[in-house]
């Protein structure tokens, strides 16, 4: 059971990683608008539209 | 008649309809306003907007209106100085846009750089329909509030304090991290100590380690994450008031000390996973109902952006655009037809009606010739005029009206304070049963089993829930209405309307529409030719607002009817103020005038050819539609309705009658100050207006409720904003408040039995602190839980859509 010694503190260091990585998130301003990201999913790309577009244009 | 057509932009059923043809197509619209942005998007190839549209559930759209102004004042170096961003190169300014309802309306106003490359980036926050645009420094904000009008959305700058939406954001994200950091520490805490509790505290080793782990763990969370507990406790202190956070502080502080010692002394009693949980989750629910209570607009951003007048002042012989407050005495100031007149001014050129109806509620135009005084809030109706100023916008008699208003705000809401009465008593009385219960056990058994169980108690009567559950219902009201085009200026209003006993209307602009529409006609006698064609030639280049009304009707009737309508060639055109247009057409006399029909209580106006009346014209000012519905189900509220209107009898008894208002409780020919003396008389009121006349009454009542297209003035004296002028919404409106009152009482109902079963069960060592500290969210989350549900009538209201 030694071993968890030394896992333990281990597994610790990775889940302070993504802590980390969660502030950073935080602080560059990805969680300041919750509502509007979830609209934009919805849009497609705009290149993809012009293909589209043009397409329908050929037929 | 013809098929009905309907708008290509806005989707409403066509009156007059413009045309526009690209590549052979026709497209049909309703107005100049809905072609424009058609086109445009057209020419800018930017019409996936309507496609992106057609997957919305909104089927109809506001028809797009474009005003005169030129948004100058947006320029003015002061204004740019006090409301933008001013970063490197480039400035950066926030606007509320009307009309934003879907996922097109984002796709197509975050791309507004492609009309002027002078705006670098445009960010839209749907929730609050904010958008942020970020322009170069040699780019104009005026020239992208006026895309912004172009394309259907009239911009609002939101004149808000920059530092203090900074400091909100950053405490915002500060909270976040402070929730993450002990949300990581609590997980891992609670993993150590469930494997402790499973039985790896047989190995001595182990043991030590975990609990040496759980110390260094729960250090952040004590410290960093707890910070506003422990900030909170000390002002409450200073203010010798007992607060929620005080009890918490206290059992953070004498729950480590134990604990501390405990780990040195090998002992069992540990109770840090309890602690940090606690912090957890006690931070989490306070973070969720702030962010409610941020969502959508604050009640200041909703003042500043209705408060904006604009006007014309004309300096040096050039005409620039000022805020109204930016006027002094002697400016020579521009009114255009329609605008409303920033300032009490003196007439200096040109000659017009204006319409007084917002301060005296007299519904009839009145001349105003030159050196004739004219006072702010009054409408221009007919031709532009120029116009001295005698008094600067704050001393006038608007401002004066506003400044009485403004002297009676209340705020906190009588069931907020009965809460936090509640919630201090409650931690009043915990914590005194905590003390007892810590020295009763002190005595009967040992220091350990008394910390423990003055521990559970304090933590699972935290009193959270009861503290949570009153302002987030309230908050929730609010976000619900909100979306229905019911702004409310703060949560007191709720609870307000619950007490009402009497609801008064205003007629004009409230109950009806507030211009006056054709009801129908009369031919008297037949004069050989189409009595519109001539009555149309006779109005043709009036603007009187009478005029107005009568050419759409004949524009209606015309398109109806497929007859072209064209005016003719009249002989010797004359128009007598005061009384109508006059001509010659075929060397017989014709001319429109009012006239006098015994038995109706109705503005009749009539043609006349050589001096006998041919054709009537029977004027009326509609009532909306439900109007009587809507007054029915607030009566059966148990509310008595009254209508208070400035009109002459006859009218108002029409309307009264029509709306099924009871006889006794109309009311006539009243100055604005009979209308507040009636509210006085009748405390327990709430007053729908809209008029200036209405203020000072919106401002005395109990709740006061401004309808659509509400002036200024009065917007700023009610509690309550209608964005649509729907009916219905008053209806919602008083039904939703009775509904949130009834869920904070269920609501306080249940945390108050679950509290006492929580007392009972840990005074008597029925749990763990542990335990407690897991039941004790989980009642936070039950009412959490019971206020989204909510009651079934809510939630009908905030499904219903009105139009």
């Amino acid at each position: 059971m030694d071993i968890i010694f030394f896992t333990l503190p281990l597994a610790l260091i990775l889940a302070l990683i993504f802590i980390i990585a969660f502030i950073i998130s935080v602080k560059f301003g990805q969680y300041d608008d919750l509502e509007t990201p979830s609209y934009k999913l919805l849009l497609e790309d705009e290149n993809k539209v012009k293909e589209e577009l043009k397409e329908k244009t050929n037929e | 008649m013809s098929v009905q057509k309907t708008c290509e932009h806005c989707n409403e059923p066509i009156v007059i309809s413009t045309e526009l043809k690209i590549n052979n197509t026709v497209y049909l619209f309703c107005c100049n306003g809905c072609k424009t942005v058609f086109e445009i998007l057209t020419e800018k190839k930017l019409d996936n907007y309507y496609n992106l549209r057609a997957n919305s559930d909104k089927t109809q759209f506001n028809p797009v209106k474009q005003s005169k102004s030129k948004y100058e004042y947006l320029d003015e170096k002061e204004f740019i100085n006090n409301h933008s961003k001013k970063m490197k190169n480039s400035y950066q300014m926030s606007f509320y846009i009307e009309g934003v309802h879907c996922l097109a309306c984002l796709w197509l106003i975050e791309k507004i750089h492609e009309f002027d490359e002078d705006i670098l980036l445009s960010k839209l926050d749907m929730s609050k329909s904010v958008v942020e645009v970020t322009i170069s420094n040699k780019g104009k904000f005026s020239k992208v509030a006026k895309i912004l009008e172009t394309i259907g959305y009239p911009p609002h700058p939101i004149i808000e304090d920059l530092q203090a939406e900074k400091f909100k954001k950053k405490e915002t994200q500060k909270q976040m991290i402070k929730i993450a950091v002990a949300f990581f520490c609590a997980g891992n805490i609670m993993l150590l100590s469930f494997s402790i509790y499973a039985g790896a505290d047989e190995d001595n080793k182990i043991k030590t380690f975990f609990d040496f782990l759980t110390l260094i763990l729960s250090i952040p969370v004590l410290t960093y994450s707890s910070t506003s507990f422990y900030s909170n406790a000390i002002t409450s202190i200073k203010n010798k008031i007992i607060s929620i956070d005080f009890p918490i502080v206290l059992a953070l502080i004498l729950g480590s000390i134990f604990s501390i010692y405990n780990i040195f002394n090998h002992g069992t009693h540990i109770y840090f996973d309890s602690l940090t949980t606690l912090v957890f989750l006690l931070l989490t629910s306070r973070f969720i109902l702030k962010e409610m209570q941020q969502k959508g607009l604050s009640a200041s951003d909703v003042s500043s952006f209705f408060s904006n007048i604009s006007s014309y002042r004309i300096k040096d012989g050039t005409q620039e655009e000022v805020y109204a407050k930016y006027l002094k005495v002697n400016d020579i100031i521009k009114v255009y037809p329609g605008d409303t007149i920033p300032s009490d001014a003196q007439i200096i050129k040109g000659s017009t009606y204006v319409n007084n109806s917002l301060m005296t509620g007299e519904s009839k135009p009145i001349l105003a010739k030159k050196n004739d005084k004219i006072y702010s809030g009054s409408v221009n109706i007919q031709n532009e005029i120029n116009a001295k100023v005698l008094k600067t916008a704050n001393s006038s008699r608007l401002g004066q009206i506003l400044k009485s208003v403004e002297k009676g705000w209340h705020s906190k809401t009588d069931i907020i304070r009965f809460t936090d009465k509640v919630s201090k008593y409650f931690v009043l009385s915990v914590f005194t049963l905590a003390i007892l219960v810590f020295l009763y056990f002190l005595f009967e058994k040992n220091l350990e089993t008394a910390i423990t169980r003055a521990l559970t108690l304090i933590i699972i009567t935290c009193p959270c829930a009861l503290g949570l559950t009153t302002p987030l219902s309230l908050t929730l009201t609010l976000s619900r209405l909100s979306r229905l085009g019911i702004i409310i200026k703060d949560e007191s209003i709720i609870e307000k309307i619950t007490k009402a006993k009497n609801i008064v209307f205003d007629k004009t602009g409230t109950l009806t529409f507030g211009n006056f529409r054709i009801s129908h006609t009369e031919v008297v006698q037949d004069i050989g030719i189409n009595h519109d064609l001539i009555a149309y030639s006779l109005e043709a280049n009036s603007r009187h607002p009478i005029a107005e009304s009568l050419k759409k009707y004949f524009k209606h009737t015309a398109a109806i009817n497929d007859i072209k309508l064209e005016k003719l060639i009249l002989d010797d055109f004359k128009e007598i103020v005061g009384v109508g247009p006059q001509a010659y057409y075929k060397n017989n006399f014709y001319e429109l005038k009012s006239t006098k029909r015994s038995n109706l209580n109705q503005t009749c106006i009539g043609l006349y050819k050589n001096n006998i009346l041919t054709k009537v014209y029977y004027l009326e000012d509609s009532v909306k539609e439900h109007s009587s519905e809507i007054i029915e189900s607030l009566q059966k509220k148990s509310l008595k309705t009254f209508l208070l209107s400035g009109d002459s009898k006859s009218i108002v008894q029409y309307v009264g009658k029509k709306v099924s208002i009871p006889e006794e409780n109309i009311f006539f020919e009243l100055t604005p100050e009979d209308k507040k003396q009636f509210i006085d008389e009748n405390p327990n009121t709430i007053m729908v207006g809209d008029g200036a006349n209405d203020a000072i009454a919106l401002g005395s009542s109990l709740v006061g409720v401004a309808v659509h297209g509400s002036v200024d003035l009065s917007l700023r004296a009610s509690d309550v904003f209608m964005a649509e002028g729907n009916l219905k919404n008053i209806d919602y409106l008083v039904s939703a408040s009775f509904e949130t009152i009834k869920l904070i009482k269920r609501n306080l109902i249940f945390s108050i039995i679950y509290n006492v079963f929580g007392i009972i069960l840990s005074i008597n060592g029925m749990i763990t602190p542990l335990t407690a500290a897991i039941l004790m969210p989980l009642s936070s989350l039950t009412v959490l839980l019971s206020t989204f549900i909510s009651t079934k009538q809510l939630r009908v209201i905030s499904k219903s859509k009105t139009l």
